[in-house]
């Protein structure tokens, strides 16, 4: 499991924009978006809008299963685009 | 050609979460499971563990190799090919713009001007030339469709056009289908009588009942719709019950009336309706704060009319939803059913081809649009140039290197990108640059939410959906973006 | 394939014949072709002496009559009684106690048998193979081609595995396109021969769209299917066969038997048909014949279909869906959920299909396929139950 530190505890209630000191790559941050979360990048780090329904378990839950899943990821071979030829040849 | 792996070898794949328990996995070929978090996990690190029935089904769907695989590695190519069709045969959609004149003035339309504007129509010998390119494309079905404007106010063209097409291709005896997009205010039974001898459809834009529509479609006259439904019963009474296809676009005030657009369709004889997003680019940037809503907004909208495309089948009212179909012939047809958007490379110029009232030759509808706004990247060549010429500029290689989903960044880890492309003409209209990463684009965010959608409702679906998702899966006749 | 019982004499080796009345021979005699010519009386034997020493020595005389055997001193066959019939093609020596008849024009199904050999041991194979070098019946089969005195509307071939004959098997193909033009065919074959291109392109270029391939498919992956036909790496060369096939346009049927690891997978392997073999013409479902292998593995293969009525029917509707066409062969329609009866087709042949005492009063008895001939009602899982009240069918 990933470690997330957060600025503020977990039991923390009310509205707020949490830390996330991770990098988060392009496609985690628009995985995230995609599921509803706010994101807002300051200096480097990202940060995540959390309320009483998004709230900071759920987003660790979130964000720990898609970086997992990036790692699983480079355990899968990738597509070699073995016909690439065929569509740079139809554009000559 | 034949070898022996190790059986077990992970072939490439991706997957996408569904929730925090499972995911949905899709192969090379576009064949899905649904997995558990634990299935995942053996699969990728050890997938000789998985359950006799689990590994059936994953080797069969390209996850995993079997023991020898060289006949399994023909099929794989035959899907890939297979998936690929509409953009490997060749153009099969020529849209010719003979005239950018309309009577409306729609604050969303990129393109129209009015009536007494000269200086945007297409001369006779660009129509000519236009013909001939379109015979240049190896495809054995050619759709040509016009565009406009209001094509109709020059039905002259129109008619040049489609006499000059018919009679090269008494040699070339190629499948051809004439379809006009317009309004049909300026319909008239002689028009009729020509389009019926001649088998041209009519496709025109009915937004939903009279209110919407007429806001969304401003006339001086303010009966924008009353004239298209009578232009449709006229079509209907001369050409035959079958004339006439209708396009909506959803602006924001359709936001609110999902169910009474479906419901305008079907009380209007309609059996396909196709709920299309606006695009938020040409005139309408302008205006993007008071036209433009939210993806929220849309799937939210998208969802209750899909709804209730579903309740009129329950009831026996055969009504096709477009964007439904297009999605559910990628996750469940191995054929393309050749609609010109998702494809990877971009269909965009491979599998349309638009020429334009200005005397240029564009890759797609959207960047003939693009050019309206000042943007004049996207033009691949002047009307006259062969075909190859237009296949060999820059801005085509450009579009063909920006698109290819398995190499394109964010695209190629994506578990949708054996259903989808790049949109390297959106990125342009968005971003001002073709090889902008997708997953910034609406684009791609538009296509994720659907595919997601689609996926949830697959994995819950009862028989009675399942029919319907097949049957709007397979291809029908005719289907072009 | 019928045989009748015979004696012959002077038929040192197995010779394919043509039976023909003797009124009937001059309008069909051909000199390259043999033939049973049937003698009803004492004077119509003498006319047959009078035509051999003319020179017609291709006439065989088919007599029921033992004393006018005896007397002949050429090749000969007595009947018992009338169990030949004219047109008949039949394969006859001294050797054989039989005529075997390898075709009959009032036969509902035809088959043309072309080798003993398989290259695959499936658990329930009907004809289980043998391995001896019988390269004759395809110079038989050819034999046959031309011998058939008519053409009927569909012709299969069968073994064992045709692909076995190499370049033979064109060879037997277009003699009979060629002899029987307005004939279609069928060759059962599981198509492993064909994996490699370069065969493929040899026997197939050319061949045009008269020939159906009847391919068996058990499975959707290869353990599954390579288990059930007992040859590893039986599916993967199958699968490469059948895109071969459909490379030179040849129509497709797939086989599928009903046999227990079958049933419990046909689900997904219809799905795997509707995704990877769109292009097949029609998916054939058929319940096991009890006989040959099959008996061996009864635990495998002696199943009742109503036990399994939602596999077929979930495999059946997956198939719809992907808009393949399908049929159910060799199932009683008593074996049969009612909604699957517009797929049932009536596909025992003739000389093999039987009923039950049961069946004698079902109301549906007209439209069934019935039974297996060597079906023995109390020794088998399916048991037969006739259908009564109102049905539509």
């Amino acid at each position: 499991m990933t470690n997330i530190d957060l600025i503020y505890s977990e039991s923390f209630p009310a509205k707020v924009w949490v830390d996330i000191n991770q990098p988060l790559s392009l496609a985690v941050q628009t995985e995230l978006i995609h599921r509803g979360w706010k994101l807002r990048q300051l200096d480097v780090c990202f940060q995540a809008f959390c309320s009483a329904t998004w709230s900071i378990t759920a987003f660790n839950e979130i964000l720990a299963h898609l970086l997992n899943d990036e790692i699983m990821r480079k355990k899968i071979p990738p597509n070699t685009p073995v016909l690439l030829n065929t569509f740079v040849a139809t554009s000559e | 050609m034949s070898a022996n792996y190790a059986r077990g070898e992970l072939l490439p794949f991706s997957f996408h979460r569904m929730d925090n328990n499972s995911v949905v996995a899709v192969s090379a070929t576009g064949d899905y499971a649904f997995l558990t978090q634990q299935e995942l996990a053996t699969l990728v690190e050890n997938p000789e563990k998985l359950e006799l029935k689990k590994r059936a089904e994953l080797q069969s769907k390209y996850f995993l190799k079997g023991a020898s695989s060289f006949g399994s590695e023909e099929l794989i190519r035959s899907r890939i090919a297979a998936r690929k069709e509409t953009v490997l045969a060749g153009q099969s959609l020529h849209i010719i713009v003979p005239t950018l004149q309309c009577e409306h003035s729609c604050q969303y339309c990129q393109v129209s001007r009015r009536l007494e504007d000269v200086g945007h129509t297409m001369t006779p010998t660009q129509i000519d030339a236009a013909c001939v390119t379109i015979f240049q494309s190896p495809s054995s079905a050619l759709t040509i469709e016009f565009q406009g404007g209001d094509p109709l106010l020059r039905f002259d063209l129109i008619q040049r056009a489609i006499n000059l097409i018919q009679t090269i291709n008494l040699v070339h005896k190629r499948r051809i289908r004439f379809v006009i997009t317009s309004t049909l205010h300026q319909l008239t039974t002689e028009m009729c009588e020509y389009l019926r001898d001649n088998q041209v459809y009519l496709s025109t834009s009915l937004d939903g009942p009279a209110a919407l529509h007429n806001k969304n479609r401003p006339l001086p006259t303010r009966d924008s719709h009353a004239r298209t439904l009578s232009g449709i019963e006229l079509a209907r009474r001369i050409i035959g019950p079958h004339a006439v296809a209708a396009l909506m676009t959803t602006t924001k005030a359709s936001l609110a009336h999902p169910e009474a657009i479906v419901d305008e369709y079907v009380k209007n004889g309609f059996s396909e309706i196709f709920m299309r997003p606006l695009s938020l680019y040409g005139f309408a940037k302008r205006n993007i704060k008071h036209l433009g809503y939210t993806l929220p907004e849309f799937t939210n909208f998208y969802q209750k009319a899909l709804q209730r495309v579903l309740e009129w089948n329950a009831k026996g009212t055969e009504l096709r939803e477009g964007t439904a179909a297009l999605i559910l012939n990628k996750l469940l047809s191995p054929f393309d059913a050749g609609y010109v958007d998702l494809q990877s490379p971009t269909g965009s110029g491979l599998a349309v081809l638009v020429y334009n009232y200005d005397g240029y030759v564009y890759p797609s509808d959207e960047a003939r649009m693009l050019a309206e706004t000042g943007d004049c990247s996207l033009r691949l060549g002047t009307i006259g140039d062969s075909l190859a010429e237009l296949m060999t500029s820059p801005v085509m290689k450009q579009l063909v290197v920006t698109s290819i989903s398995t190499q394109a960044a964010g695209c190629k880890t994506c578990a949708f990108n054996s259903y989808c492309g790049p949109d390297p003409v959106g990125a342009q209209a968005e971003f001002g640059e073709m090889s902008t990463t997708a997953l910034l684009t609406e684009h791609c965010k538009r296509h994720k939410w659907l595919f997601e959608y689609f996926f949830h409702k697959l994995r819950t679906a009862d028989d009675d959906f399942l029919d319907i998702a097949y049957r709007w899966a397979h291809p029908s006749g005719g289907s072009d973006a | 394939m019928r045989k009748v019982r015979v004696q012959t004499q002077g038929i040192e080796y197995r010779t394919v014949a043509r039976v023909v009345s003797l009124e009937s021979l001059s309008a069909q005699w051909q000199p390259e072709l043999r033939f049973l010519v049937r003698a009803v009386d004492a004077r119509a034997v003498t006319k047959i002496a009078q035509l051999r020493s003319a020179g017609l020595t291709n006439l065989i005389l088919l007599t029921t009559n033992r004393d006018a055997a005896v007397q002949w001193q050429a090749e000969t066959v007595l009947e018992t009684a009338d169990m030949l019939i004219d047109g008949d093609v039949v394969a006859v020596a001294d050797h054989m106690n039989h005529a075997h008849v390898l075709f009959r024009y009032t036969d509902q199904h035809h088959t043309v048998f072309l080798t003993n050999r398989c290259n695959s041991y499936c658990l329930m194979c009907s004809q289980p193979p043998t391995k001896h070098d019988d390269s004759w019946l395809a110079d038989e089969a050819v034999q046959v081609a031309n011998h058939m005195a008519s053409s009927p509307h569909t012709l299969g071939f069968s073994g064992g595995e045709p692909l076995l004959l190499g370049k033979h098997l064109r060879r037997v193909l277009d003699t009979f396109a060629h002899r029987h033009p307005s004939t279609r065919f069928d060759v059962l074959s599981n198509g492993r021969l064909l994996a490699d291109s370069g065969d493929a392109k040899h026997l197939l270029h050319g061949l045009g769209e008269r020939i159906t391939w009847m391919v068996p498919l058990y499975g959707h992956a290869d353990f599954l299917h390579d288990f059930v036909v007992q040859s590893p790496g039986a599916f993967e060369e199958t699968l490469s066969g059948l895109l071969n096939l459909h490379r030179f346009g040849q129509p497709i049927q797939l086989r599928i038997v009903l046999i227990r690891p079958v049933l419990e997978n046909l689900a997904r392997l219809c799905e795997f048909i509707g995704r990877n073999l769109p292009f097949i013409r029609e998916v054939a479902l058929m319940a096991c014949e009890p006989i040959g292998f099959a008996l061996a593995n009864p635990e495998l293969t002696d199943i009742d279909l109503r036990e399994w009525s939602a596999e077929l029917i979930g495999g059946l509707t997956t198939l719809k869906r992907a808009k393949v066409p399908a049929i159910l062969m060799n199932a009683p329609l008593c074996a049969l959920p009612q909604t699957l009866w517009p797929y049932a087709h009536k596909s025992i042949s003739d000389w093999k299909r039987t009923f039950a005492e049961d069946c004698a009063t079902c109301i549906v008895k007209t439209e069934c396929a019935g039974l297996f001939s060597w079906h023995r009602q109390s020794r088998h899982a399916m048991k037969i139950q006739k259908i009564e009240g109102i049905i539509n069918v």
